[in-house]
């Protein structure tokens, strides 16, 4: 692809920027921002990433992991619930356990080799993964706990424990967050080729090779999905009550 | 006894509640009446727990609130929302949750006799509560209230959307507690003939305050 062709493509973005103005969603200086922010991230990226492919020591490799990780957190801030503090540390502590028990078991499984190019786009493709969960996550069970506040204060006042008051709302919100996930792995193959698999037989990768690899990327999302945002949810509903186990909003 | 002493309730600049001062015995009755808006139900919620005062403190048999397992506290001192709430699916669904709460078998029986008592026997516990009338729903919050018998029951017009007939079932299943294991209950109402029929004092509410207090019998 020349960059000409690519530069003509970015015309696919006027039809967005025309609906959400219509429409009025509000949404065309979020696009064009979050566009140009890719643009140059994956720029950056991609500078870094030709140097880096030299690397060979496991130290800095994770260190690159760990920058993944910190960025991913950072992006998840603004979709923590208003009553909940330490949302960055929350979301973090849930990335890095669900990145490592995943990325653990590709590697002592074989699945994966602790090589710089199998690494960073795999662990880049988990943790993004598992922040939009969280994010997800985040924003159903602050929505949860504002819309279905009556039916919490009805159970606390049977003399529920908040766990127990809040059950429906955390299991909803847990469901909420890896569905997509699911039904993206239903349609593997008849609606999405996905892009890592399409990217590999492009690049002249043998399908049925490429296809291993898409069932491992499968496998490896559903497990960093739930893990993460069960982490997440289940440390900051509690943020939800104070001490007295009253709701706080 | 339940005490409340000088118990305010400022979250912002207004003050809902100020300068209270309640004491109610064990097994006593009393109604609360008063405007809209005029802080019973905020009241009700103090007493239950459900939220703390700013200023002052309440007591339960001479005891801090704080001293207690908030669950412990309002497992004694229940409080039936004024807006019924159904949770899950079915009737069993919301009648069950007291003994799930206390990890115990629910009392089929006992859900049964309180479906009767209500005047609610056409149902059975399987029976979807999603269209369920406002009615309906609020006799069932009542019963998902008294699975368990409280040392008080906190109600807050609990029967405001019942006819003549289905409210005197539902007092008088109430009172039946009050008579045979000493239930306090204290029912916020604006039937102003519900407030005098069968309680032995009743207050009313004005402005955050109580401001007239009266021996019914
Ligand atoms: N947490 C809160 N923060 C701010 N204002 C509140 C809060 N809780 C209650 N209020 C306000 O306090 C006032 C009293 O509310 P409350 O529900 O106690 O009234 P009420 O006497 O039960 O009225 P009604 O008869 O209509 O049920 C209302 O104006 C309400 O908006
Ligand atoms: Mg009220």
């Amino acid at each position: 692809m020349s960059m000409t062709s690519l530069i003509l493509a970015s015309s696919l973005l006027i039809i967005p920027i025309i609906v959400s103005y219509k429409q009025q969603l509000d949404l065309t200086k979020d696009m064009i921002i979050s566009v140009l922010r890719a643009i140059i991230q994956l720029l950056i990226v991609g500078y870094i990433l030709t140097f880096v492919f030299e690397a060979k020591q496991p130290l800095i490799i994770l260190m690159l992991v760990f920058i993944i990780l910190i960025n991913a957190a950072l992006n998840t801030r603004k979709r923590v619930p208003n009553v909940v503090n330490h949302g960055f540390w929350i979301s973090l502590f849930a990335l890095v356990i669900s990145t490592s028990i995943t990325m653990t078991i590709l590697i002592l499984t074989g699945a994966l080799q602790f090589k710089v190019n199998e690494i960073i786009p795999v662990s880049g493709m988990v943790i993004s993964n598992a922040m939009v969960a969280i994010n997800i996550g985040y924003t159903n069970l602050e929505k949860a706990f504002t819309q279905q506040r009556m039916e919490i204060e009805a159970k606390l006042s049977l003399g529920a424990l908040p766990h127990l008051a809040s059950k429906t709302q955390i299991q909803d919100t847990m469901k909420m967050a890896v569905i997509p996930t699911i039904d993206s792995a239903k349609t593997l193959g008849i609606v999405a080729l996905p892009g890592m698999m399409s990217g590999l037989i492009i690049a002249g990768t043998p399908p049925l090779q490429a296809i291993r690899f898409q069932i491992m990327v499968t496998f490896m999302l559903l497990s960093a999905t739930m893990i993460a945002t069960m982490i997440a949810i289940f440390i900051s509903y509690k943020q939800f009550y104070n001490k007295r186990h009253q709701l706080k909003i | 006894m339940l005490e409340l002493k000088n118990i305010s309730f400022q979250p912002n600049d207004a003050p809902i509640l100020s300068h209270l001062n309640l004491t109610i015995n064990e097994g006593e009755t009393v109604s609360i009446i008063g405007p809209s808006g005029s802080g019973k139900s905020t009241l009700l919620r103090l007493m239950a727990d459900l939220i703390s005062p700013t200023d002052g403190q309440c007591f339960l048999n001479g005891k801090n609130y704080i001293s207690y397992k908030p669950e412990q506290l309002r497992q004694t001192v229940s409080y039936c929302p004024q807006t019924p709430t159904l949770f899950g699916e079915t009737i069993f669904d919301n009648v069950s949750f007291p003994a799930k709460i206390r990890k115990e078998k629910c009392d089929i029986k006992r859900a049964n006799y309180l479906l009767t008592a209500f005047n609610l026997s056409q149902y059975d516990l399987n029976t979807n509560v999603s269209r369920f009338s406002g009615g309906e729903k609020q006799r069932l919050a009542i019963i998902r209230q008294l699975m368990y018998v409280p040392k008080f029951l906190l109600l807050d017009e609990a029967t405001s959307a019942l006819d003549q007939k289905n409210q005197q079932l539902v007092e008088q299943e109430i009172f039946k507690y009050h008579q045979e294991k000493g239930l306090g209950i204290i029912w916020i109402t604006h039937d102003i003939k519900q407030s005098t029929r069968l309680f032995s004092r009743r207050l009313t509410i004005e402005q955050g305050k109580i401001s007239n207090e009266e021996v019914i019998k």
